[in-house]
């Protein structure tokens, strides 16, 4: 499976788990903690990291049409 | 009266910048006019394209919808915005930007109308979708700005004489500095506006709140409400997740958004500043909440929301306040220049060009610099003359926006089996459940918003005609989109 692919199916599936995991544990401190701690520490890394794997599997002109 | 001389201040720093960026590189060509001839640096393009984005809603909107629904407000726009718009972005925006300079694009329709083997008609419906989403954004902005003078004024400048103010600054930038205008008074912005965001949040939660652990704990102990979904005024969760995925996703299909995967000027700048726009709104989010949070705990009984978070600044810092003002005009104008910079661009490009009609330079950026005219003088009058219908009319930019996925990740993603003829029967389809399904008498069925409504049947009309139709895109169009890689 392609890297795009995996980090697409993986941004809807934090998207899944953030609505059902605040839908399973809906209580004032599993929301925050999951909202304003979990899900940037999860996905920010995360985004940076595709970025730069893609980078360096499309590099400047390989890819470019 | 500190207020009004900061703000009097900052609009003549905007101005000086505007008309300075039309000076040191004049406009000659299409390109300069319409793409500032693909030549920002990541943190150019980050600081035009995130102050383009933030809006009144940033300052005002938001915030007040966090004071009154408090978390899952920022659950849903903010998250659902990570990783949508900003989502997508890091997805797509290099292999737009790649298409982009290979064939010269300059709007969501070139792509989309390329992929198809072309056609006039396809390429009007685009446009027209485009101002669909974008002139009651407009509206708003233009109002907004009037009362924001209006506030910084202590009523000294009326809405109508704030609103007007605005038109005539940003119509005279634009005109003579196009996009380069349009990104550099937004780097000025942005960065006054982020700034604005941080340090009155942050003000906010140490003098009102006693810091980030007193807030959460004193708001899970007395408001509850707002810190779980309750379905406190309507916000149950069918209503609470399908506006966060509408509203967190619908904005990056709006054509000023598109332009600005298309101006970078190398990969590696258009891919830096994807990933910045993607942690950095989450982080002013965040502050933001906290500091509704606690501005909720201490004044419970604010009777304009929509003012809260900047009258509780004014109660420590009056100069913070005058500078949040200033940042909050940023907000407005730098959403504003760019809207209407790219209607224009879609008036000579989109519909005089693609008529068959053929523009020298001169013409071109003359007949956009026309259209900057009219546009903010409709935004302006139909801010002025319809007042009340514009909030309604303002539900519709993000789910339009939003309904408009199918076809972009189709083509994106080279499906080969996606028919004009089903884009087409989709997109008609799309448009009329947002009418149906909108602000009215039918608003959101099931609790669902009406931006899911009008994507679903996007997405079903659109798969089901084209597995009947036969203007499926041309082979090369496909292959040009798989070999620009990622």
């Amino acid at each position: 499976m392609s890297l795009p692919k995996i980090f697409g199916l993986y941004l809807i599936a934090l998207f899944v788990l953030t609505y059902g995991f605040g839908w399973a544990f809906n209580f004032p401190e599993a929301f925050w903690i999951y909202n304003l701690i979990v899900t940037p520490i999860i996905s920010i890394p995360v985004a940076w990291a595709y970025l730069w794997a893609i980078h360096k599997k499309y590099p400047g002109e390989a890819g470019r049409p | 009266m500190i207020s009004l001389i900061i703000m009097i201040v900052w609009l003549a720093i905007i101005f000086i910048v505007g008309i300075w960026a039309g000076k040191v590189a004049p406009i000659k060509t299409k390109e300069d006019w319409s793409t500032a001839g693909r030549s920002f640096r990541w943190i150019t393009n980050y600081l035009t394209a995130h102050a383009t984005q933030l809006s009144a809603l940033t300052y005002m909107g938001f915030p007040a919808m966090m004071y009154l629904y408090g978390l899952p407000l920022f659950y849903a726009h903010y998250t659902s915005y990570m990783l949508g718009t900003c989502g997508f972005f890091v997805l797509f925006a290099t292999k737009l930007w790649r298409l982009g300079k290979r064939y010269g694009d300059m709007t969501p329709a070139d792509a989309l109308t390329r992929y198809w083997g072309g056609g006039k008609w396809f390429g009007y419906l685009w446009g027209a979708l485009q101002f669909w989403a974008l002139i009651p954004y407009i509206q708003v902005q233009v109002l907004g700005a009037g009362l924001v003078f209006d506030l910084a004024s202590g009523g000294i400048i009326p809405v109508w004489l704030g609103a007007l103010i605005t038109y005539a600054l940003i119509t005279i930038y634009v005109w003579l500095g196009g996009l380069r205008a349009v990104a550099w008074t937004d780097v000025v912005q942005g960065a006054v506006l982020l700034f604005g965001l941080w340090i009155g949040s942050i003000g906010i939660i140490q003098v009102f709140g006693g810091g980030i652990p007193n807030i959460l704990s004193s708001a899970a102990a007395k408001l509850p409400h707002l810190m779980t979904v309750s379905g406190y005024k309507g916000w149950d969760w069918p209503y609470t997740i399908s506006w966060a995925i509408a509203f967190g996703a619908g904005w990056g299909m709006h054509a000023h958004m598109w332009l600005r995967q298309l101006t970078p000027k190398t990969e590696k700048d258009g891919r830096i500043w994807t990933g910045i726009i993607f942690a950095e709104n989450f982080v002013h989010g965040m502050l933001l909440l906290l500091a509704m949070l606690a501005i909720a705990l201490v004044f419970p009984d604010i009777k304009k929301p929509d003012l809260a978070f900047l009258q509780t600044i004014e109660k420590f810092s009056p100069i913070l306040y005058a500078i949040l003002l200033a940042g909050v005009s940023a907000a407005i104008f730098s959403t504003i220049d760019s809207q209407v910079h790219i209607l224009g661009v879609i008036v000579t490009h989109d519909f005089i060009e693609r008529s068959g009609r053929v523009m020298t330079d001169r013409q071109f950026i003359w007949a956009n610099r026309l259209t900057v005219l009219i546009a903010m003088a409709a935004g302006y009058i139909l801010a002025m003359v319809y007042p009340g219908p514009l909030g309604i009319l303002g539900m519709y930019p993000a789910a339009i926006g939003f309904m408009l996925y199918p076809p972009v990740l189709a083509m994106l993603t080279g499906q080969r089996w996606v028919t004009k003829e089903g884009v087409v029967a989709g997109l008609i389809a799309g448009g009329a459940a947002a009418v149906l399904f909108g602000p009215g008498p039918y608003a959101n069925p099931l609790r669902i918003h009406f931006g899911i409504w009008a994507l679903v049947a996007n997405a079903v009309v659109m798969c089901i005609v084209s597995l009947f139709t036969k203007t499926k895109p041309p082979e090369d169009a496909v292959r040009a989109v798989i070999e620009a890689g990622w």
